[in-house]
């Protein structure tokens, strides 16, 4: 049986690693080529980078940082960020990106999920969903950064974009990220039973235990988790850390049970 | 200077397979031209995306005859990656188009089965079925990455190099005399793929 992949997100602010909480207050994390190779000796299962202002500012990938980021990973990697076209897409695949993780311009124009599924393969194709929870009312999937609420269901938006060529589904809940506090597992579920690609669960994880609920309870495919592999400590000191393989093997175990 | 080359025809994950062989100090360069593989001691394979598109791809760019007079003729040795390992085989599940043929055999898709999602995305321990050597000198059972929804399947059982388990074992690698394909990312896959790339770099077949 496979096992559940674990995977550190990234985010790039300029030619910076930072890391934030609820999608705010940017804190310098380091220096990404250099940070990419930490986690490259750390042997982790694979890495997503999100350029986390692209959208934001109307621009496409730096494909000059990325190429540079790229030669220094041997395992696979996701990028994310101000990807419209299939041609950036294409050009990211020729650089030695695994995978393109599609947001905003997904929810704009729908079918660049199929173009690039059709042109790459469904594997090579990440949906990534923002869900901000309101008070009342229910769920809503938020574009650009989480600074622009659509009027879309995180539910039935996962399963078109899976329709439409997705081969995964990043699901970010905007209310835990940065905030360790554990993910939602109520979503992750809802999202997972209703698809039949796998869901990386994401936003809130502090611990291997938050991995085991989610992979459990939540019944997602892999976990990704920022804060919890940048920093130590009650003070958020930045340090570089990775579960050695021997937990996560445990890990794996624990999760076949589901 | 002997070079592998990565035959470049506009469907391949070049980069990454580059890369990983300047990790391990074997020269390659992309192949995009008769003479690169003509110059080439061994000839690397990538294929990413739909079987179609990379037999249409690969018949389209020219460069076929060229890595077919490499491979039987010359008989260099030859490692096809993911969709260039499935290329390998005489057809796919996937497309209409023939495989190239020089292993017998189809990629079939993984079977629907309730609770085995589809792509198989992750890592998975491989065991040689074969004492070949791409997969000689690992000190552990070796894990790579995966991301696939096809597999080979061999005709004859004799050119399978390993199989791998997705809630039930499937082919992951196959041989054929100086042949060999990987349904898995050795370029993707740390210290393993870097093993493998090293094996590939001094796999003598005909020795």
């Amino acid at each position: 049986m496979i096992r559940p992949r674990v995977i550190p997100t990234l985010l790039l602010k300029g030619r910076g690693l930072y890391k934030t909480v609820k999608f705010a207050d940017p804190k310098y994390i380091g220096d990404p080529i250099n940070t990419m190779r930490i986690f490259n000796d750390k042997e982790v299962d694979e890495i997503a980078v999100l350029d986390i202002t692209a959208s934001r500012e109307g621009r496409g990938p730096d494909m000059d940082q990325i190429a540079e980021i790229v030669s220094e990973c041997f395992m696979p990697l996701a990028y994310g960020g101000g990807i419209t076209r299939l041609d950036q897409a294409m050009a990211l695949f020729q650089a030695g990106v695994e995978k393109v993780i599609l947001n905003s311009a997904a929810v704009e124009r729908p079918e660049l999920i199929t173009e690039i599924s059709k042109a790459a393969g469904a594997q090579a194709v990440v949906v990534a969903i923002d869900v901000k929870k309101p008070l009342i009312g229910g769920a809503k999937v938020y574009t650009h950064g989480a600074t622009r609420k659509t009027a879309l269901d995180p539910l039935s938006w996962a399963q078109e974009a899976q329709k439409r060529g997705a081969g995964e589904i990043l699901l970010t809940s905007v209310d835990r990220e940065g905030t360790m506090s554990g993910y939602d597992i109520t979503l992750t579920k809802a999202v997972s039973e209703a698809l039949t690609i796998p869901v990386i669960a994401c936003g809130g994880a502090a611990s291997l235990l938050d991995f085991a609920a989610v992979l459990k309870d939540g019944q997602a495919s892999a976990v990704a988790a920022g804060s919890m592999f940048v920093f130590q400590g009650p003070h958020r000191a930045v340090l570089i850390s990775y579960p050695a393989r021997a937990e996560l093997k445990r890990l794996a175990e624990d999760a076949k049970g589901q | 200077m002997s070079y592998v080359a990565v035959i470049d025809y506009g469907a391949g994950n070049i980069g990454s397979v580059l890369n990983m062989f300047k990790k391990v100090n074997v020269p390659a360069q992309a192949a995009a031209t008769a003479s690169s593989i003509e110059g080439a001691s061994r000839i690397l394979l990538p294929g990413v995306g739909a079987f179609d598109h990379c037999m249409h791809a690969f018949d389209t760019s020219g460069l076929r005859p060229a890595v077919e007079h490499a491979v039987h003729a010359a008989k260099k040795p030859l490692l096809g990656i993911c969709v260039g390992q499935q290329m390998l085989l005489e057809g796919s599940d996937e497309g209409e188009l023939p495989g190239l043929g020089w292993v017998r055999g189809r990629v079939r898709r993984f079977a629907d089965m309730p609770g085995r999602r589809i792509p198989h995305m992750g890592w998975t321990e491989v065991h040689s079925t074969a004492q070949h050597p791409l997969l000689a000198g690992f000190d552990e059972t070796p894990t790579f990455y995966f991301v696939h929804s096809y597999h080979p399947e061999c005709a004859d059982p004799t050119n399978i190099m390993a199989t791998a388990d997705y809630d039930g074992a499937f082919t992951c690698a196959v041989r054929a005399g100086n042949i060999a394909g990987v349904q898995f990312h050795p370029e993707k896959s740390h210290r393993y793929g870097m093993k493998l790339f090293t094996n590939f770099a001094g796999w003598n077949p005909q020795a």
